[in-house]
């Protein structure tokens, strides 16, 4: 009886030890239900909240049990990124890029194009896409590795660069599933980068059909609407696609985004700005910020 | 006798039973096994040399809005575009070469004043490094003063906002987010 007990008691001990007991294939199975956890939104009384010390703490028990775990590596960076804590997002989101190349590389260039605008490492890490996954198109963020290079190069001022990707990414979405099916703004871009590399006709072009497919409505495009009549010496359309541009403005058709600026996004200051150029007069000071040199 | 003292022997086996096989088996995956992160992501403790500063601890546990930099754009007076303008005509480019990235994470109150701040130095590839000081200060001094922001909400509310500016050759070419 002392003696079956005394091995009673000693296997419950060790069976009680830490994860440090565990097998490789159980540390990976708990690591994967720790995962799931924070994925599922339902069943737990929990705030997941991204970046809180309870979600944190359990990454990091996620990368001990499994340090291959790429999704947890790369999760482990979003909220220093978010919270504006660059150095500690590239420590993290690098380990992401070595654990599963194919996966995140896409995904550190679009960061880098928006987080960072560093378009040269955007650039960088967007054609390393096409090596690591030459039979198909990367689309981190939703959008192709292309329309982002169209982005980046018309943020590097390289027109000729960021033409040929906008027009690649076109002619593959239209090809693939027709016309309408492309972002209004990659027409619209690809009109302003034939436009600041002085090519109008092809500019017009584009701009028409941005125009077309944002339905009519769209604050940018009028404006770019407005820069090419003046350029064709119309300064009376360019007011009237000024003043649209600025209607639209007022009732929310333009483009912005949550956590930091659209590349190109536009304020209402230009706008107006352009519109006094035109009429010849003083543009007005704005906000009462002005006010106070 | 002998069978009471079994049924108790019994019994606390069961119960330690009971508890470890618990631990192993059912151990709740929301509860982390290690503390690693005491706070969250960002969180910014009033540093030990300030602790007797009553205004700044009267702020500080006023708490803050967003995490983010989701106060924005509501937070700049006026709008960034003017916030921008502003920087790059009164920032003294000339006077510097370097290049690299400098990251201001800081709490505005209620009267548009930065109380409490971090600075993050690094270089354009996003490594810790130590920049010019006197360039740190001025563009912190330029995007503290209080005539950037607009305390949106009522006179109970903070707010957390970071900006990142990126600086090539001793010229701000970009102001994040």
């Amino acid at each position: 009886m002392v003696k079956s007990l005394k091995l009673f008691l000693s296997l419950i001990f060790l069976s009680g030890c830490s994860e440090d007991t565990l097998t490789q294939d159980q540390k990976i199975e708990l690591a994967e239900k720790k995962w799931q956890v924070i994925n599922d939104q339902t069943g737990h009384e929990v705030v997941r909240t991204q970046g809180s010390a309870a979600i944190m703490n359990l990454l990091e028990d996620i990368i001990k049990l499994n340090p291959r775990h790429c999704d947890t590596l790369r999760e482990r960076s979003i909220a220093y990124l978010k919270r504006g804590i660059p150095h500690k997002w590239k420590e993290y989101m690098d380990q992401a890029v070595a654990c599963d190349s194919s996966r995140w590389i896409g995904w550190r260039g679009y960061l880098y194009l928006y987080f960072y605008r560093d378009y040269k490492k955007a650039i960088a890490d967007f054609d390393a896409t096409d090596h690591l996954t030459p039979d198909f198109i990367d689309a981190p963020q939703g959008h192709s590795v292309d329309y982002w290079r169209g982005h980046a190069y018309l943020g590097l001022k390289d027109c000729k660069n960021s033409i040929d990707y906008y027009q690649k990414h076109i002619d593959k979405v239209s090809q693939d599933f027709g016309e309408d099916w492309v972002e209004p703004d990659a027409f619209l871009n690809l009109g302003v980068a034939y436009l600041e590399s002085q090519q109008y006709e092809l500019a017009k072009e584009q701009l028409t059909k941005a125009l077309k497919y944002y339905n009519g409505q769209s604050a940018e495009t009028k404006y770019y609407w407005a820069v090419y009549e003046n350029h064709k010496g119309h300064p009376d359309k360019a007011l009237k696609w000024i003043n649209e541009s600025i209607e639209d403005f007022l009732a929310g058709y333009s483009k912005n985004r949550p956590y930091n600026e659209e590349i190109g996004q536009m304020y209402l200051e230009q706008l107006e700005a352009f519109k006094y150029k035109l009429l010849n007069k003083k543009p007005l000071l704005y906000g009462g910020a002005d006010l106070h040199h | 006798m002998k069978n009471l003292f079994n049924v108790f022997v019994l019994l606390i086996l069961g119960l330690l039973f009971f508890f470890f096989f618990q631990n192993i088996f059912e151990k709740d995956p929301l509860q982390a096994m290690n503390k690693i992160h005491i706070h969250r992501v960002g969180h910014m403790p009033v540093p030990d040399s300030l602790a007797n500063n009553g205004a700044l601890i009267s702020d500080f546990y006023r708490g803050a809005y967003h995490t983010y930099s989701s106060a924005a754009p509501k937070i700049y007076y006026g709008s960034k575009y003017q916030f921008r303008k502003r920087i790059l005509k009164k920032f003294n480019s000339l006077n510097f070469t370097e290049s690299g990235y400098l990251t201001l994470r800081f709490f505005i109150n209620p009267k548009s004043e930065v109380f409490l701040y971090e600075i993050i130095e690094m270089d354009l590839n996003l490594q810790p490094t130590d920049l010019n000081d006197e360039l740190v200060n001025e563009l912190k001094n330029l995007s503290f003063s209080p005539i950037n922001w607009n305390p949106y909400l009522d006179d109970n509310h903070n707010y957390y906002m970071h900006l990142t500016y990126r600086i090539e050759n001793g010229k701000v070419t970009e102001i994040i987010p």
